[in-house]
């Protein structure tokens, strides 16, 4: 095939694009009368997207767009109460997330911030004269924390830790396969194909 | 060449504000509007079950509406959701070629559409084994082509429409539809040169 030819192919492209000049237009038009291949090859591309624009094509049936839309609601229906579900679900998730967090903060963390707050509190009712209040407050906030650690420390490290730990994986995974289904059933995929 | 976009005359933000809040009829305007082009789009796409597929569309565009921008044009959106359909249905079936016209019972279903007077094209798909051989042909052309292309040619989107549905630079669009126009030339060579064209 010839450079020209080439070109004017090219030029036939954009004339199906709706794109071409005038000009482009009429120099194709005037290519094709003295280069019979490049006139065999538009005829053709023309005439199969012809072809293709006049495929037949199924008429809808006529109950289609009362059965979409009651597919459609029921379908909402069906997502709003997945939607209840996952909910439920990530709010035990989240629980449960919160425990083991202060469960671990607190048998990690639990001496450290005893002291501290120990100290701050020292520090406080020595310049205060509300001395009695503060050292109740003291005593009780620091029962509180001992204890918090305490249970903590039994819960996660002691006899009920493997059943703990065992109960949050189980939870934290049905909670993910809940969220996925309930993503999947209520999102459009809008990444590229 | 590719009709006119009739959303021009069509008011897709009031239908779509009636459709967020609730209201069932408005949404049943819209798929009333969409449905012929959508399932065409389907049938070409997919071939066999195109109803189906066009109703699971419909569905997750309905199922989508809340995160819809009332202020842009349906066309783009919905064939977007449309392309991802018919691309997972051609996965999940592996269909390598379209069944030919397993879910037309006979030619009263079929309804032509014919666009201009140029070798009589509706004329030439009358013929049973032409029309399988372009629905053969257009199987053949892989869906990155394919999609485009039927979306340019047959349902009349722009390609600034087709970028957006397809999430792809104009430029590679318009690659795509160079393409696969010269594909389905190739593949209905023969068939195009016995019916003059």
């Amino acid at each position: 095939m010839m450079s020209t030819c080439r070109k004017y192919q090219q030029i036939m492209h954009r004339v199906l694009d709706r794109e071409a000049s005038d000009g482009e237009r009429a120099a194709v038009d005037r290519h094709m009368t003295v280069c019979p291949t490049c006139a065999d090859f538009f005829r053709s591309l023309e005439f199969s997207l012809d072809l293709l624009a006049a495929m037949p094509t199924p008429t809808p049936a006529p109950d289609f767009t009362a059965r979409t839309v009651e597919r459609a609601l029921s379908a909402e229906k069906v997502r709003d109460r997945r939607g209840k579900y996952v909910s439920w679900c990530l709010g035990i998730l989240m629980v449960l997330m919160s425990i083991s967090l202060t469960a671990g903060w607190s048998a990690v963390m639990q001496p450290v911030a005893w002291l501290g707050l120990r100290g701050l509190l020292n520090v406080l009712s020595k310049g205060m004269v509300l001395c009695s209040v503060f050292d109740k407050l003291q005593t009780i906030l620091a029962g509180l924390l001992s204890l918090m650690g305490d249970i903590a420390i039994k819960v996660v490290l002691g006899e009920g830790g493997p059943v703990f730990w065992g109960c949050l994986v189980v939870v934290l995974l049905s909670g993910f396969m809940f969220a996925r289904s309930g993503i999947r059933m209520s999102g459009v995929s809008i990444k590229r194909r | 060449m590719a009709t006119q976009n009739p959303e021009f005359e069509f008011d897709s933000a009031g239908l779509i504000r009636r459709a967020q809040s609730g209201d069932a009829d408005a949404f049943s305007e819209i798929v009333n509007f969409f449905r012929a082009r959508i399932i065409s789009y389907c049938w070409k796409m997919v071939g066999a079950n195109a109803e189906d597929v066009a109703q699971e569309i419909f569905v997750k565009f309905y199922l989508s509406l809340d995160r819809f921008d009332p202020s842009k044009p349906i066309g783009p959106f919905l064939f977007r959701i449309a392309h991802n359909q018919c691309v997972d249905v051609l996965k999940k079936k592996r269909i390598r070629t379209i069944p030919l016209l397993h879910s037309v019972k006979d030619d009263e279903k079929l309804e032509l559409q014919i666009r201009d007077d140029r070798p009589d094209p509706e004329a030439s798909v009358q013929n049973a084994e032409l029309r399988q051989a372009i629905q053969g042909a257009l199987a053949k052309v892989p869906v990155r082509y394919r999609s485009p292309l039927i979306m340019w040619h047959v349902e009349g989107l722009s390609y600034v429409e087709i970028s957006q549905t397809l999430d792809l630079p104009l430029g590679t669009v318009k690659a795509r539809i160079h393409r696969g126009r010269k594909l389905m030339q190739q593949k209905l060579a023969g068939f195009v040169s016995m019916n003059g064209g």
